[in-house]
């Protein structure tokens, strides 16, 4: 198996809650090369102007993160990113079908799961306060798309096929934030599929050497700034 | 290398490991699972008349004359749990910690203790195996649903029966309800037990699972009880 040392980026903000909303996208890809057994060097960018450099628009012209780059050339899109890992760990389904399950699941989470997530975590780290309003309506968004995973983990114990893919592992990360901050006891009862998958994928060895032990929320956080 | 090599060799002198059973049946099948899962070379022998295993020969190899046994280099095992254990260990499908450990042991001695006689009742006596009247029938089927409850609750909330990866547990429980599910358990059992349902096709779903049993079929109409 080839080693390759690839930089990485993304953004750390120091603040009581140090992991930023684009880390979840960054550790999701960190989480497969574990998987994949290849190295990856992180490289931490402290300051979101970092990614406004003529330096850092030739690597990415959108001047985002999370980029791979690799022997062969740089990559944006997280998506992106984990299909690329998801091929060499063979965590992207067993026959074509399971792939476009993957494929199915990795998309949704980028236009249904994470654009409410996303507000949250932003919203309690101060970045992008919203009011009670728009609080409410993402929450029923949130909650409204739990539910369809939940109804398919009532059924499946994984996402695609019969083990663990990269679709469980990204949707994870997806949700590990919420797990931890948003989700308590009473919401996690009305999704007791959701929980039983994520505390099965988030202890899965490689998920637990990124992200640690999940401690699930006890009390809802609220806002704060 | 060296481990296949051994096993090439073994194929040519001996199997290093044998197992006498019937040829289709839960025991044997979860024995020839897990040593699937241990890359374990195990030669299966295979009695069709009950007076196989009766007789002195076999007596020294299990002085209770019964199936599964499991000649290993080191000498014989019965108890199909026990061979379950010695394999699994192999596998490393024993849990993660001592408390995974202990849970697997525990599934697999309910197995053993609440499972196996009701739902072997049921099975061997649809088959024609034995016969028994209609009021035991029932009882039996009351005994596995209350069973296959504290399951299903169970595995609402977690993914496989110990720890959260695949055991011996998950292989020995769904290899023994494998007859029932494809033949007995029909849509209205599978739709009172969901996370039972998820299970069990996630588990006889695994290539190795799939390679002894062949692959999961729905049972449609259950098959009624011979008269």
């Amino acid at each position: 198996r080839i080693i390759k040392l690839i930089s990485f980026f993304f953004f750390k903000q120091k603040t009581a809650y140090e992991i930023s909303a684009c880390l979840v996208g960054s550790e999701m890809c960190i989480r497969d090369s574990h998987y994949a057994h290849i190295e990856v060097d992180l490289k931490v960018a402290n300051h979101p102007s970092h990614f406004r450099t003529e330096e850092f628009l030739k690597l990415n012209p959108n001047g985002k993160v999370p980029v791979l780059e690799t022997p062969q050339g740089v990559l944006f899109e997280s998506n992106a990113i984990v299909r690329y890992f998801a091929r060499q760990a063979s965590l992207y389904g067993t026959n074509d079908y399971e792939q476009s399950i993957v494929d199915q699941w990795l998309d949704w989470d980028i236009t249904e799961l994470e654009p409410p997530m996303n507000l949250l975590v932003t919203d309690l780290l101060g970045w992008r306060p919203i009011n009670q309003e728009q609080y409410n309506k993402i929450w029923s968004d949130l909650l409204g798309s739990l539910k369809i995973l939940d109804g398919h983990l009532l059924k499946h114990t994984f996402l695609s096929g019969y083990n663990i893919t990269a679709a469980d592992i990204s949707l994870v990360c997806s949700l590990w934030l919420g797990f931890a901050n948003f989700f308590d006891e009473k919401v996690r009862k009305q999704f007791p599929s959701l929980t039983r998958w994520f505390l099965t994928v988030a202890n899965q060895p490689n998920v637990l050497r990124v992200w640690g032990r999940v401690k699930l929320c006890q009390e809802r956080l609220k806002k704060k700034y | 290398i060296r481990d296949r090599y051994m096993g090439i060799q073994a194929r040519f002198i001996n199997m290093t490991h044998k197992l006498y059973s019937t040829r289709y049946g839960s025991r044997q099948n979860k024995i020839l699972i897990l040593a699937r899962y241990a890359n374990v070379e195990v030669e299966h022998v295979i009695f069709t008349k009950l007076e196989d295993f009766k007789t002195p020969e076999f007596f020294q190899k299990n002085p209770n004359g019964k199936i599964p046994v499991l000649e290993t280099p080191q000498g014989f095992l019965f108890e199909s749990q026990a061979i379950a254990r010695y394999l699994a260990r192999q596998a490393n499908l024993y849990g993660h910690s001592v408390y995974e450990q202990a849970q697997v042991d525990q599934w697999l001695d309910w197995d053993t203790t609440e499972l196996s006689p009701p739902l072997g009742t049921l099975v061997y006596d649809t088959f024609g195996r034995i016969t028994v009247d209609q009021e035991q029938f029932s009882q039996a089927w009351n005994r596995v649903r209350g069973l296959l409850k504290i399951l299903d609750n169970y595995l609402l909330h977690h993914s496989f029966l110990a720890g959260h990866s695949i055991t011996a547990a998950d292989i020995a429980i769904a290899s023994n309800l494998w007859f029932a599910f494809t033949f007995l358990f029909d849509e209205k059992v599978r739709k009172a037990n969901p996370s039972l349902t998820r299970w069990f096709q996630t588990v006889a779903s695994q290539p190795q699972f799939t390679e002894i049993w062949g692959r999961v079929r729905i049972c449609r109409q259950p098959l009624k009880q011979l008269k």
